[in-house]
């Protein structure tokens, strides 16, 4: 078998001879501070990215950029705090897809812990993660915060710890009061989605939203258009046992079942005088129960009730086996990867900001027809 | 700099010498049995955990015989397939069991592992030092077993050495496997099958191990109550039918498997050269789902003119009726990911591997029909 050609990282020596100065100056002027000339230190920063200097790759520069975080080298571990009883969901697998392509190509392995279990395991008494986290194995860590209360305290928990205090620490779709996140923005397509609905006829529009944010945004769109939201939206926080995809994965189409609270007064609105002719849900799988209460109460999509998901990660296969269900795609792998470079950004001394919200994209699809006559 | 609360670290919080601490924490020695018991107490309150420190850590090594745990389990799966439901059950039950037993799971690629130690050299990435030195016990899914085979031997001559590894799904020699065993399922959906009037049934093939699944599927229609004198009838199906990234329903998949009308042309006309065959067993989901819509081309109607059945129960296919459309065998992945975790900490333990095997399920669906006379 040939032998691999073995490759190796740029060092600092490597941009040191290409730039015709010590190591020492190429350390300084990555470093930043003011020991190097200005215009030395800028061509020795175009040398460095000319070469594809990744500090992340040699123990040298790790430990450099680490020691602003007070650290030692990097050990390569980034850990997320996840929803980890859910993580076969598409929602929540394809963020940590993108977390895990990002991790892969830098060479990071990626320490998953449950939200319910890192808090228990950062509270000490020798549970791995926790030992981990002391000993500043953890280079830095994404959150997902299933549950914000507790999410928040494992956070604080690690702060306190002399082995993160103040690594990198970032959220994924939702941040917390104390630690921001790379975020999705839905309202662009959202309201690209009630632009759409208006031209089809429709003008009466009910809104099952998660977010006063969101609600806000699909409300500005139809003043935009000239409609009266007062009397054309019917905007409605909706429960979150109607977001559950895990409810409709093995028995999908089945009756919405009897214990999901507001069946009934749905039931009423969507047959009642002056019904809605399309439905905006807050999630794909909310979609689905709302298209089941439609079809048991004899509405056909979209010949008498347009229904649209946002999520898209629970498809509605129509007759030829396409999905059917108009929704908004969620960047969700991006996220994952926008977050986990961020955290190797700042590990490689980067002063970089938060990412900016991942803009979702509308997706029209035959569930959003024209409205009826 | 802080680092791993080290022995020396105690002995100055309790103002005793580290001689003290050490023998304290070994357990031998002339420590006053209620100062050895304070100082215990204090070192786990300072989150001292021995096997992060040197000195700890040889502590530790000599008390448990060779070697000390280090609560980390690695996890090698399929890295790109992360997000598929296949694996994300499979990641979900092992996160969760290993959590439970206070292991921290790390989860990696497997080909960047084996690209990095054939491009990089060793140690160069992947937290290295953690895999090879740290973990107790390595989960992979070694779908080329071939590779698996070359990093198994890089592993055992490093440091990783002899410790436990286990195997998802597939068995390698000298390491238990935790795979599916679907007996049961198959025989009830072959008993399905006769009280329908199937008195034929014939089995789509993919290239690999393909014989092995054919002369499974008759060992089981045997026992069912099916006539297995004659072969099982069989026909191939590409590989590319059978992605469930390109299965036609998926949301977003930009490349939905484009109709191939040669490779099916070839199918209807190995199902109309067999007129005898009621019932076809196709060996995933997204590949029964692809085989409808190819049949729906040639004018052939699912369960009316034939009854399928898929086998992994990750694609579901609403096509707005009531109860399940696909009827599938379905393993049990997250206990298949469970199991795993449980194995691999009963190794780390001491305990004696063995395989297996957990039950899958039959799953009823309207794609069963009468046999067509």
């Amino acid at each position: 078998m040939a032998k691999a050609k073995r490759t190796r990282a740029v060092t600092l020596i490597d941009i040191a001879k290409a730039c015709k100065v010590s190591r020492w100056t190429v350390a300084h002027a990555l470093r930043g501070g003011d020991e190097v000339a200005k215009d030395t230190a800028e061509r020795i920063h175009a040398t460095a990215k000319r070469l594809g200097y990744d500090p992340s790759l040699n123990a040298e520069a790790r430990s450099l950029a680490l020691r602003q975080f007070g650290r030692r080298a990097s050990h390569r571990l980034l850990a997320v705090i996840y929803p980890a009883h859910i993580i076969e969901l598409p929602y929540y697998s394809r963020i940590l897809r993108g977390v895990f392509d990002a991790c892969t190509e830098r060479g990071y392995a990626l320490v998953v812990n449950d939200v319910y279990k890192a808090t228990e395991a950062l509270g000490g008494g020798g549970h791995s993660f926790g030992s981990l986290v002391g000993s500043g194995l953890i280079d830095g860590l994404l959150f997902y915060p299933f549950n914000s209360e507790y999410t928040e305290e494992a956070i604080a928990r690690l702060r306190a710890m002399a082995g993160f205090t103040d690594r990198p620490v970032l959220g994924l779709v939702h941040g917390l009061p104390s630690c921001p996140a790379v975020e999705i923005d839905t309202v662009p397509a959202l309201r690209a989605i009630v632009g759409r609905a208006l031209d089809l006829g429709h003008h009466r529009i009910l809104h099952l939203h998660q977010s006063e944010t969101v609600a806000a945004g699909v409300r500005a769109e139809l003043a935009a258009r000239g409609a009266d939201p007062d009397r054309q939206l019917i905007a409605q926080p909706i429960g979150y046992d109607w977001l559950r995809p895990d409810l409709a994965i093995d028995r999908p189409w089945a009756d919405p079942s009897p214990e999901l609270a507001g069946v009934a007064e749905l039931r009423q609105l969507l047959t009642g005088p002056n019904r809605p002719t399309v439905v905006l849900a807050a999630n794909d799988s909310c979609a689905r129960q709302v298209w089941s209460v439609a079809r048991s109460s004899g509405l056909s999509v979209p010949r008498d009730l347009s229904i649209v998901g946002c999520d898209d990660t629970d498809p509605v296969p129509g007759s030829d086996g396409r999905n059917v269900l108009a929704s908004v795609r969620l960047p969700l792998e991006d996220v994952g990867r926008c977050a986990a470079e961020w955290v190797f950004a700042r590990l490689a001394g980067e002063d970089v900001p938060v990412p900016a919200p991942r803009v979702a994209a509308q997706v029209l699809r035959e569930s959003l027809g024209r409205a009826p006559s | 700099m802080p680092g791993p609360v080290t022995l020396d670290d105690v002995a100055a919080r309790a103002g005793v010498s580290r001689w003290t601490v050490a023998a304290a924490m070994r357990g031998r020695g002339r420590v006053n049995a209620e100062t050895a018991k304070r100082l215990k107490q204090l070192a786990a309150e300072m989150g001292y955990d021995p096997v992060l420190t040197q000195a700890g850590h040889n502590l530790a090594e000599a008390r448990h015989g060779r070697r000390a745990r280090h609560n980390l389990v690695a996890l090698a799966l399929p890295g790109a397939a992360i997000d598929l439901p296949f694996y994300a059950q499979m990641l979900c039950g092992a996160l969760l069991t290993l959590a439970e037993g206070g292991s921290a799971p790390v989860i990696t690629d497997l080909w960047r592992v084996m690209w990095d130690e054939h491009e990089l050299g060793r140690g160069q990435r992947f937290g290295t030092a953690l895999l090879r030195g740290h973990v107790d016990a390595a989960i992979i899914h070694p779908y080329d077993q071939e590779a698996v085979t070359r990093l198994m031997e890089g592993w055992r001559q490093g440091r990783f050495g002899d410790r436990p590894v286990v195997t998802l799904l597939r068995r390698m020699p000298g390491l238990p496997c935790v795979g599916v065993d679907d007996r049961a399922a198959v025989i009830a959906a072959a008993r399905h099958l006769l009280s329908l009037g199937h008195r034929e049934v014939g089995c789509l093939l993919w290239d690999v191990d393909a014989g092995d699944l054919a002369e499974r599927l008759r060992s089981r229609l045997g026992p069912a109550g099916f006539d297995t004198s004659v072969p099982l009838p069989t026909h191939p199906i590409p590989m590319e039918w059978m992605s469930p990234r390109r299965a036609p329903h998926r949301p977003g998949e930009v490349t939905a498997a484009t109709p191939q009308p040669e490779t099916e042309a070839a199918l209807v006309g190995w199902l109309r050269a067999n007129p005898r065959i009621t019932a076809l067993f196709v060996p995933n989901d997204a590949g029964a789902l692809y085989v409808i819509a190819a049949l729906r081309r040639a004018g052939l109607r699912v369960p009316e003119d034939l009854s399928l059945i898929g086998a992994d129960a990750t694609d579901d296919y609403a096509d707005g009726g009531a109860t399940r459309f696909l009827a599938t065998i379905r393993p049990d992945l997250v206990g298949v990911g469970a199991a795993a975790a449980r194995l691999a900490l009963a190794m780390v333990a001491g305990e004696p591997g063995a395989d297996v095997a957990i039950a899958s399920e039959f799953l009823p669906g309207r794609s069963l029909g009468p046999a067509r006379s």
